[in-house]
């Protein structure tokens, strides 16, 4: 079993890949100015990402929620999300700049669906 | 006959200088040039100044080149209160464990027990000494053998400052606090390379089993340090709080005042959604400065911790709205009721602040036992013979105000804020199982479902979701001014010092786990 590393769009992948088994990728456009490089991921000497992803830590309706482009410091309010009778405020991790939000207010927030992309700086 | 006196004492002089060396003065250097400190002074650091009285200094496996046989022992005195200590010491023979080594922590930990006070162990070693064979693996067991029998009997603490890799790993695991130091404490049972050999899975030994993984994931470790200092004064400050034994109250200090600029009016937000930290209420009701927290960074839905009380311990257990709004999970359950027994088995009694939403729905905690876990609250408290006092902050709904020490499950006095909720539900879920056929027939006929459901919630919370429900029925003790708490508390636990329980004798319980 190998472990590789993918970075499409600035976003680093990390899958497991059985020995002898062949990859096929599906992406609808390619732009490359370099070739796809697959790294062997190696202890401690981690690429640091530039993109941190937040998800929501419990599954509720988004009661508010950060716009993209809005600059950040660590600590800030990114989302509100109400569960459990209660408006859970989740905080950023790091600064940086609001990339992506992949809700609107009123949304059901799951696990699974990150909230925003951070993109640090 | 002077003259062989005067001999055989420099003989003692040598032999005590060599062991005082560790591994040697090269091994010693090289441990200080990582920034780590030796076995000898880490004791040295942990205990009262110039207390430690060494055992088994002599001990050491055939041939002579083993000071101390790769541990030191001894009695010490921790604010004046003895205790037992051992330190595996890397220098020799990377701390590893043989039979003698195991041993000469037997020993000690027998002492302890004749004792009655705590012990504290410094694990730093390499594993079991390959060349004793199965020997270590009896060590290890006699080890696990009385860490066991002494649990519940006198405090016992584990401190990683290294490896512990292995069976090893087990003993902190059996004892009641677990401290680890960042970058320096490794704790896995099969390390990096036999996880990529099996699994394909490549980590570094931090990521697989370091202080905070252990701290903010496995929840192995109560206390996590930035270095070994730090790690040696959280020890000495735990012990502070605790009783010498299970035989023993913990002993009182000089009563303080809570803080003056803080009440709990201020923090606690008037709209039952709004988050705050729970902390900020623990220290309006604590004698100033005395909150010490245990887990801080594992289950964090959860605060569990000491505090002294008109200067006596108290522990601590309270919802945290700040973080997946206060709602039990597995984790937490975990957590507090682990917490609850320690304070029942020394003898501390339990304040409990509740605001709790309930338990948090979801199909992976339920899947992964979320039912047995939580019931290992209910459990906690049942069991418990300590004076129990909870107070209501604000939401107390459904099976988490059973657990979370209800009058119904054993607390002694439960006293409510006058914004306690207590009721089966919120009034939103209550509303939509209530009313589930006018709702329907207003949906089906195009009413205003929403205000609908809005009056009847209202309605709800008026009539159920307060404490005089509870109240009105003898489930609660009596709704208190929050600014009274702290001394309705404090006079609670004194009603409550000669408390005495009397259960059918059995040979023990089964915890869920």
């Amino acid at each position: 079993m190998k472990q590789i590393e993918i970075e499409i769009d600035g976003i680093n992948y990390k899958t497991f890949v059985r020995d002898n088994v062949e990859i096929t990728l599906d992406v609808e456009t390619i732009t490359c100015d370099s070739p796809v490089e697959i790294a062997r991921k190696k202890n401690k000497k981690r690429s640091p990402m530039r993109r941190s992803e937040i998800f929501p830590p419990i599954a509720g309706k988004i009661v508010d929620l950060i716009p993209v482009g809005k600059k950040i410091k660590k600590g800030d309010v990114v989302a509100t999300i109400e569960a459990m009778k209660m408006y859970n405020r989740i905080f950023s991790p790091v600064s940086g700049i609001v990339k992506s939000v992949n809700y609107s207010v009123g949304d059901n927030a799951v696990r699974s669906t990150s909230l925003v992309i951070i993109e640090k700086n | 006959m002077y003259l062989r006196m005067k001999e055989k004492i420099t003989e003692l002089e040598n032999r005590r200088e060599k062991a005082l060396l560790c591994g040697g003065e090269a091994a010693v250097d090289k441990r200080h040039a990582k920034g780590l400190l030796t076995a000898r002074e880490r004791i040295a650091l942990l205990v009262d100044e110039g207390s430690f009285r060494e055992t088994d200094m002599f001990v050491h496996k055939d041939g002579d080149d083993a000071p101390g046989d790769g541990v030191i022992c001894g009695v010490a005195k921790i604010g004046g209160k003895n205790v037992c200590v051992f330190a595996q010491d890397f220098t020799v023979l990377g701390g590893s464990l043989g039979l003698r080594h195991a041993r000469k922590i037997t020993k000690i930990q027998d002492l302890a027990a004749k004792m009655r006070c705590p012990i504290i162990g410094i694990n730093d070693s390499g594993g079991a000494r390959i060349q004793d064979g199965v020997d270590s693996l009896c060590g290890y067991g006699e080890i696990f053998y009385r860490n066991t029998l002494l649990s519940g009997l006198v405090p016992q603490i584990s401190v990683v400052m290294g490896p512990c890799a292995g069976g090893a790993a087990y003993s902190p695991a059996l004892t009641d606090f677990v401290f680890m130091v960042d970058g320096i404490s490794k704790m896995f049972l099969t390390g990096p390379t036999v996880v990529e050999t099996v699994m394909g899975e490549t980590i570094s030994q931090e990521d697989l089993g370091g202080a905070k993984v252990h701290a903010e994931k496995a929840g192995t470790a109560h206390f996590f340090a930035e270095n070994e200092k730090e790690c040696l004064t959280q020890v000495r400050r735990l012990l502070d709080y605790l009783p010498q034994s299970a035989d023993v109250m913990p002993e009182s200090k000089k009563s303080v005042e809570s803080p003056k600029n803080m009440s709990i009016e201020s923090i606690l937000p008037s709209d039952g959604k709004e988050p705050y930290d729970v902390r900020g209420i623990v220290k309006c009701l604590a004698d100033e400065d005395s909150f010490f927290e245990v887990h801080e960074l594992f289950a964090p839905n959860i605060v569990c911790g000491f505090v002294r009380m008109d200067g006596a311990t108290v522990g601590i257990v309270a919802n945290q709205p700040n973080y997946l709004a206060g709602a039990l999970d597995a984790d937490a359950a975990d957590k507090a009721s682990r917490f609850i027994r320690f304070c029942d088995s020394f003898n501390i009694p339990l304040l409990t602040l509740m605001d709790v939403p309930g338990c948090l729905p979801g199909v992976e905690g339920e899947h992964s036992g979320a039912v047995r876990h939580g019931a290992k609250l209910f459990y906690a408290y049942a069991e418990a013979t300590i004076p129990m006092v909870t107070v209501v902050l604000r939401k107390a709904y459904g099976g988490g105000y059973v657990s979370l020490g209800s009058r119904h499950i054993g607390a002694d006095y439960v006293f409510c804020l006058p914004t306690a909720e207590i009721a089966v539900m919120g009034p939103e879920s209550a509303v939509s199982v209530l009313y589930h056929k006018e709702i329907k027939s207003i949906v089906e006929n195009g009413g205003d479902v929403e205000s609908f459901k809005k009056e009847k919630a209202e309605e709800y919370r008026r009539e159920y979701a307060n404490p005089y429900e509870a109240g009105a029925k003898g489930y609660i003790d009596d709704v208190v001014n929050p600014k009274d708490v702290r001394g309705r508390v404090i006079d609670a636990f004194a009603s409550l010092r000669g408390k005495k329980v009397d259960r059918p004798h059995k040979k023990h319980g089964l915890i869920p786990a």
